[in-house]
Order: structure tokens, then C-alpha cells, then sequence
């Protein structure tokens, strides 16, 4: 198997903590992983490091393909409140020095893939709804080509009734591409949706890597089980997690 | 806090305080010394002679590669011992002490004036800022702040010294004749205090309004205490804290600003010593004297940032 | 927010006639700047020269038309200098760690120990007064200003997804800094600048009048109170019109940032 990602043995300390502890992970071409893990479990630090965003202390990681995007959980703040929605959306090409005609077209094509009217291009991200705004981000993402996508809780901000759409564009987005996906979020329904495969993080490290319906159906770990019945491990709950 | 944490905050401060010394006298010297242009040359003029240049870069030690002299220079320094003015061909020490005996009066003077004309007018202007006054009060302090202190020298000349015969308008007498001493500063310091005022009143009302609608204050108000005893207890202490931080960053304006003053009233305080250093290409002057102003600032910036903590009713060191 | 603040309006209006003035300068002055005329001495006000004539009969609105163009051209210089230097340095404080910031910011706080008028008497004992020695000694003050502002200001925009976005769309860290963080910051840095250009008027006039700015015979607004300072009793005008022009733009700067501020605030 050629994995588009491949994670070995990454470690990570933030502010005197251990936040990772040995992360190995593999990401097929075409395959959605879900990753779910208690809040605090290290799923953002290690998105990042997937992004390449952050340095990891040690260990290694490894793209096949040029090309990682991300979709983040907070619609407000991924994208930048003084471009418009055109210039967002554009500018992975436009640091790839598209020529303006070209980019102007596919800006366009790329909002109307996501469901967004032409008409939005020239607003500013302050006068769109919260879902509309993750439909920009999906479509920077997308504008870009990028081999991986990183979901980090995209939809978790989100209204319920906005949030399948929003989940089943980026499905469609596997399909018709063909591209591979780290699905992050809590929300199990949400990943049974999405995922082929799924990683629970949990203390730092992978303590279970299934498909998404073995995984589900006879959790083997006992931090699996907590989070598929709800229930906090006695141990996260006395440290407050 | 604990004993041992002040001390050792104390301890973090003073060497906070030699580090930035060292980097004063260093910032001094590389731009005296290092830049471009001969001291030698600018203290001879232009057709100066190879002989006198030479002469005079070996009785400065200009000869000596750069870091030897900053060394030296520190040394001297380190040992107190202040270089010889090349125009007067007097210690610096000696020179300094006579002129300090002017420019600090002053400054300390202007900065007496401004906190106690700033702050009590900062509270009128804030409690009265819905009243015609207080609008009033405001606008004739923004027009106050926009004058340059040494136009307002001139001026207060022209109105007391000239006109009404109240006060000198210019020179200075010597602290023999203390009360004509201090006559001779009042123009001067209030020159220098009256815009300083204008800015420090601004930050006054602008704290205490702002301070106004926070639950403190209304629970303050909600227990039925006075309003004068809110004033004091609970709105003045946060207050104080904005107006200590712009008063610190004011010390620097107000020694700069002596200078120029000092210039303006004929005083022979550190501001004339500055500019005559200048005219006269007077570099051994000079740097001595940059220095200590700069340290000055550093030293007195740093206690009030000290003060500054200590009054944070927050209670907590920032 | 449909009426513009009276404060934005008096401020424009405060620098508008001196900035006219100067501009006008560039191309015309009633008199020649520094053209004699003894027969003409010491006039007050009147129709043929609106300002006077100064004791050698100079025309004193030429005089002060060029004295403000200097002037406005070292405040801007200055304020640009500083802002040049001090935003892209608060940025990377704000961007560094703690522990690398920490000694940055104390660092750059101890220019504060430097006022203008300190490091232009040094660059006038070296190079002799000119304009650009105030430039750098006023701009030079100005650093750790923008730094603060800029440092608090970046800081939480730092943390915002849109600028890993944009990282992820390939900018480096010029670009993000171009793009993103600087038009997210730019509401507090203009007020400053506004604010800080007024200071660099005060500190230009002050550097002028001691002579450690624009070289005579040039005019500028502080070596003119300088020079007339001991007509003052015979020609008060002569005094009272520069140091006026100095704080009416000085009070245009103040009043533009003062409602800048009340406008851009979120």
C-alpha cells in the first residue's frame, strides 16, 4: 500500500507536558480516517503537525504527494475578515501564480462546487452565515488540489440542520477526487458518516486503529468504549477533562 | 508577596538595570565613535592640519581600535572617573555638577506641577464631562497638549516678564540667592509642566471613565458608600496605574524637553551643556553626558514601573 | 456612525491649511524665502504680507510656507521610519516565544532612554544639523512605539486560523505578514501613526529651534522662534505665527487620531 501520510513515532511537549507520545499512522489514497479522542487527548497538536504547521519533537512524518489543506472548526477565524471571498478562496493559486483570468474562473467554479452563488465573491466573510463560511474554506481547500485534506471538527461550530450538508460535501469531495481525508471531531455520528478507519487517541498515543464498523461494533479498548458510551474514564474525569 | 520573592524580584530589576546600562553606554558610543564622520576632524574643522589631526586622535585615543576605547571608556566609567572637557579643559564631574543643580530642580519641578494640576483637574473633567465645563475643560487640555513647551516658554516671557515685570525672563542667578533661584525656575518649569499636565489630565479622566460602569464601583455604590469615599477607596487606585505608566514614558518628554526649554530661558543646566557640547564639537562632553541622561531616564523609568507594581491594585506583579 | 466624529472633521480641517500651505510651497511663495528687504522691516500684518516681515524684511508667510513644508516632511519621514521598523519588529515579538520575546520588548524599550533631542545632538556634533538627523532621531523614537502597538495588536491575530490557512496556501512569512496580518492590525497602527506624527512635529520644532535640525538659512518653523525670539517685544507676530502653525498641526494630528480611534474601534 502507497499511504499519502505516513506518521512515525511522533512525539510532541507542549509547555512541559507530554502532548503526543509515539503517534504511528498511515493514510491510504482515497481513504477517509476518522480520529477521536476526549478533548485534551492531543487530536489539534497533532493536526497540525499533519499540516505541517508545527514541528514535532521527534519522530517522522512523511507525504507522498505534494499538497495538505485544511478545513478548521472555527468559521469565524480561518477566514481573514479583511479579504473578500474571492481573494480567499484564490489564494492558493494565487501564491502559485495563476494568472488572474484563470483564477478568476476557477474561484468561481470552486464556489459553485461548494453551493455558493457567484453573487458572495465580493462580500466579505462577515456578512455570510457560519455555514456558508465553511463552504469557503472547503472550497479554498479544495482550489488548491491538495492530496490530504484535514478536517479538523469542521462541523462542531456549526447548526445541526447546516451541519450534513456540510459533511456531505466534503464526502462528495472523496468520491469525485479521489482524496484522502484525517477527520477529526467527538462527534461519532458524524465519523460512522465519513470514515473508513478509525484512530482513538488517547494519553498521547493510538491505543486503537479499526475499520469504522469493527471499531464500532467491539470497541477493544477501554478508552474506545468510554467515548462510544459517553462515559468519561475514571481517569479523566478526576483530572478534568 | 514574600520576602523572597521581592528580594528576588528586586534582584531580576538590578541586573535588569546594569544590562540596560551597559547596552545605553554601548548604543552611546557606537553612535559617537563608530558612525561615520572624525570627531578629530569635527572638533578642528576643515583645514585642520595631518600633524594637529594626528595629535589630537592620540590625546583622545582615536588611535586605539574601537573596542579598546569602549573599554576604556568603561572603565573610566566604572571608577567614576569622568573625562576631561576638550573645550574647557575642566573635569566633566565638575562641570556636571553645577549644571545638575539646574536641570534637576527643574525637571522634578515640572513633573510636581503637571501630577498636581493633571490629576485633580483629570477628575473634574471626568466627573463633570457631561457639562458644559467639563467638555470645555477637555477641549482647552487637547489644545494645551498641542503646544510646544518651548513656544509656551516664549510666551510666558513675553506675558511676565516683559509685560508684567513678575518674574526674570531669562538667566540664572545661582542658588546663593535661593528665592531669586527659584524665581528664575518658575517660568521655565511651568513651560515645561503645562502640556505634560494637559496629556497627564486626558489620561486621568479618561481611566477614571472608564473605570465608572465596572461591577466594583457598582457594587461599591449598591453598599451605599459615599461617593467620595468610592473616589478614593476603589476609582483612584485604578486609575492611578494608567496615569503612573504614561507619567514613567513622560520623564523621557520632560528631560527632552528641558533641553530645548533650558535653551529658550538662558539656564546653564544640562540642556545648555548639551548644546554648547554640540557647538563645540565637544565629543568627550558629549558622551559623558548623553550617557547619564540616559541612564537617568532608565533609572527613573524603572522605579516608576516599580512604583507602578506595587500600586496595582490587582495585587499582582506585572 | 452616519455623522463623521466633529473630532475627524476640526483635525482635517486643522491640517488642512498648513498642509496646504506647504505644498504650495513646492511651487510658490508670495516672496522669495530668504529674499531681503530692509526698507520693509519689521511690519505687522497687513494685505501685502499677510504675517509680516521679519527684521531683515524677509516676507513671513513665504518663510513660514517653506518652514512647514519642512516641517510636515520630517514628522512624516520620521512617523514612517518608525513605523517601518517598529511594526515588523512588535510582529515578530509578538510571533517569538516568550522567551526570546521577552528580552526583544526590553530591548526595544530602551530607546525610551534616548529622546529625540539626545541622539540628534549626537548626529549634529558628528554630521552637523541637518534634516536628516532629526529624521532618524525623532523616527528612531517612534520604534518602540509601533513595536508595542503592533505586538498587542498581532498577537491575537496570530492565533487565528486564517493565518495557518494562509501558511497552508503557500505564503511565507513575508507574505502572511503583508496580507493578512497587517490589514487585521492596521486600526490601531493608524491612530498611533496620526498620534505619533504629531509628536514628531513637537520634537522637529524643538530640534530646529536648537539648531540640531535644518540648517539655517533654510526656514524652518523652530529656528524662526529662535531667531525672533528676542524681537518679541517689538514684533510679537514674529513669535506668535510659528509656534501657532506648530500646534495647529500638532493639534490636527491629536484630534484625527483621537477620533480615529473612537471609529475603528470594533
Amino acid at each position: 500500500m502507497n499511504a499519502v501520510l505516513t506518521l512515525r513515532g511522533i512525539t510532541a511537549r507542549r509547555g512541559g507536558h507530554d502532548i503526543l507520545r509515539g503517534i504511528d499512522l498511515d493514510i491510504a489514497p482515497a481513504e477517509t480516517l476518522g480520529l477521536i479522542g476526549a478533548s485534551g487527548a492531543g487530536k489539534s497538536t497533532l493536526a497540525r503537525i499533519v499540516l505541517g504547521l508545527d514541528r514535532p519533537d521527534g519522530g517522522q512524518r512523511h507525504l507522498a504527494a505534494a499538497g495538505v489543506q485544511a478545513v478548521f472548526q472555527d468559521p469565524q477565524g480561518s477566514l481573514d475578515p479583511t479579504h473578500s471571498i474571492a481573494r480567499i478562496v484564490a489564494e492558493p493559486l494565487a501564491t502559485r501564480r495563476v494568472r488572474r483570468p484563470e483564477r478568476a474562473r476557477r474561484t468561481l467554479a470552486a464556489l459553485e462546487a461548494v453551493g455558493l452563488p457567484a453573487t458572495l465573491a465580493t462580500q466579505r466573510p462577515g456578512s455570510l452565515s457560519g455555514g456558508q463560511r465553511q463552504r469557503v474554506a472547503i472550497a479554498r481547500a479544495l482550489i488548491a488540489d491538495p492530496a490530504l485534506l484535514v478536517a479538523d471538527e469542521p462541523v462542531s461550530a456549526l447548526d445541526v440542520s447546516v451541519q450534513a450538508q456540510v459533511l456531505n460535501l466534503l464526502r462528495d469531495a472523496r468520491r469525485e477526487r479521489g482524496l484522502s481525508m484525517l477527520f477529526i471531531s467527538h462527534d461519532l455520528a458524524a465519523i460512522r458518516h465519513l470514515c473508513q478507519r478509525v484512530a482513538v487517541l488517547h494519553d498521547g498515543r493510538i491505543v486503537e486503529c479499526a475499520p469504522a464498523e469493527t471499531l464500532f461494533a467491539t470497541p477493544r479498548h477501554d478508552a474506545t468504549k468510554a467515548l462510544l458510551t459517553g462515559r468519561p474514564l475514571p481517569a479523566d474525569a478526576a483530572l478534568g477533562r | 508577596m514574600d520576602a523572597l520573592t521581592t528580594l528576588r524580584s528586586f534582584a531580576s530589576r538590578l541586573l535588569w538595570l546594569a544590562l540596560a546600562l551597559l547596552a545605553c553606554s554601548a548604543i552611546t558610543f557606537a553612535i559617537l565613535d563608530i558612525l561615520p564622520g572624525d570627531p578629530a576632524r569635527a572638533m578642528l574643522g576643515m583645514n585642520a592640519t595631518d600633524e594637529a589631526l594626528t595629535a589630537l586622535h592620540a590625546k583622545l585615543g582615536l588611535d586605539r581600535p574601537p573596542m579598546m576605547q569602549y573599554l576604556a571608556w568603561l572603565d573610566d566609567l566604572a571608577h567614576l572617573r569622568l573625562g576631561t572637557s576638550m573645550t574647557y579643559d575642566i573635569p566633566v564631574a565638575q562641570l556636571l555638577s553645577g549644571r545638575l543643580a539646574i536641570t534637576l530642580p527643574l525637571a522634578a519641578g515640572a513633573m510636581t506641577i503637571a501630577l498636581s494640576l493633571g490629576l485633580p483637574f483629570g477628575a473634574i473633567a471626568a466627573r463633570r464631562r457631561h457639562r458644559a465645563d467639563g467638555v470645555m475643560l477637555d477641549a482647552a487640555a487637547q489644545l494645551l497638549q498641542s503646544v510646544p513647551d518651548f513656544w509656551l516658554g516664549i510666551a510666558l516671557v513675553g506675558i511676565f516678564a516683559l509685560h508684567w515685570r513678575f518674574a526674570p525672563s531669562g538667566g540664572f542667578p545661582g542658588w546663593a540667592h535661593p528665592a531669586a533661584a527659584l524665581g528664575a525656575l518658575v517660568l521655565p518649569a511651568l513651560a515645561l509642566a503645562l502640556p505634560q499636565a494637559a496629556v497627564l489630565m486626558r489620561v486621568m479622566r479618561s481611566a477614571l471613565i472608564s473605570i465608572e460602569p465596572q461591577d466594583f464601583i457598582r457594587s461599591a455604590r449598591a453598599r451605599g458608600l459615599s461617593p467620595a469615599r468610592i473616589f478614593l477607596r476603589h476609582a483612584l487606585p485604578h486609575a492611578l496605574l494608567p496615569v503612573l505608566t504614561i507619567a514613567t514614558m513622560q520623564i523621557s518628554f520632560l528631560i527632552g524637553g528641558a533641553v530645548v526649554v533650558e535653551t529658550v530661558f538662558d539656564l546653564p543646566g544640562l540642556g545648555r551643556m548639551l548644546f554648547d557640547a554640540v557647538g563645540n564639537h565637544d565629543l568627550v562632553v558629549l558622551r559623558d553626558l548623553v550617557l547619564l541622561v540616559a541612564a537617568a531616564i532608565t533609572l527613573l523609568s524603572m522605579l516608576a514601573e516599580w512604583l507602578a507594581t506595587r500600586l496595582d491594585p490587582r495585587g499582582q506583579p506585572r | 456612525m452616519n455623522r463623521p466624529d466633529p473630532r475627524l472633521l476640526l483635525g482635517a480641517t486643522c491640517l488642512a491649511g498648513p498642509i496646504a500651505l506647504a505644498l504650495l510651497s513646492l511651487a510658490w511663495t508670495p516672496f522669495a524665502v530668504n529674499g531681503l528687504d530692509i526698507a520693509h522691516r519689521l511690519l505687522p500684518p497687513d494685505a501685502a504680507h499677510p504675517f509680516g516681515t521679519d527684521g531683515f524684511g524677509r516676507d513671513l508667510l513665504s518663510r513660514s510656507m517653506a518652514g512647514l513644508r519642512a516641517t510636515i516632511a520630517t514628522a512624516l519621514a520620521a512617523t514612517g521610519l518608525g513605523a517601518a521598523i517598529g511594526i515588523p519588529l512588535g510582529i515578530t515579538i509578538a510571533a517569538s516565544h516568550e522567551r526570546r520575546s521577552a528580552p526583544l520588548r526590553r530591548l526595544a524599550d530602551l530607546v525610551f532612554a534616548f529622546p529625540p533631542v539626545l541622539t540628534a545632538a549626537m548626529l549634529a556634533a558628528l554630521w552637523g544639523g541637518s534634516a536628516a538627523g532629526a529624521v532618524v532621531a525623532i523616527g528612531a523614537f517612534d520604534v518602540p512605539v509601533f513595536a508595542r502597538i503592533a505586538a498587542a495588536a498581532a498577537l491575537p491575530v496570530l492565533a487565528q486560523d486564517f493565518i495557518a490557512a494562509s501558511r497552508l496556501a503557500g505564503r511565507g512569512p513575508l507574505g502572511v505578514l503583508w496580507w493578512h496580518i497587517l490589514p487585521n492590525i492596521a486600526a490601531p497602527l493608524i491612530v498611533q501613526a496620526s498620534l505619533q506624527a504629531g509628536i514628531a512635529v513637537l520634537a522637529e520644532a524643538g530640534l530646529t529651534y536648537l539648531g540640531f535640525g535644518l540648517p539655517p538659512p533654510a526656514p524652518s518653523l523652530g529656528g524662526m522662534l529662535k531667531d525672533y525670539q528676542s524681537a518679541l517685544g517689538a514684533a510679537p507676530w514674529l513669535v506668535l505665527i510659528p509656534g501657532a502653525l506648530v500646534t495647529l498641526l500638532v493639534l490636527g494630528c491629536n484630534l484625527l487620531g483621537d477620533g480615529l480611534r473612537d471609529r475603528l474601534a470594533r
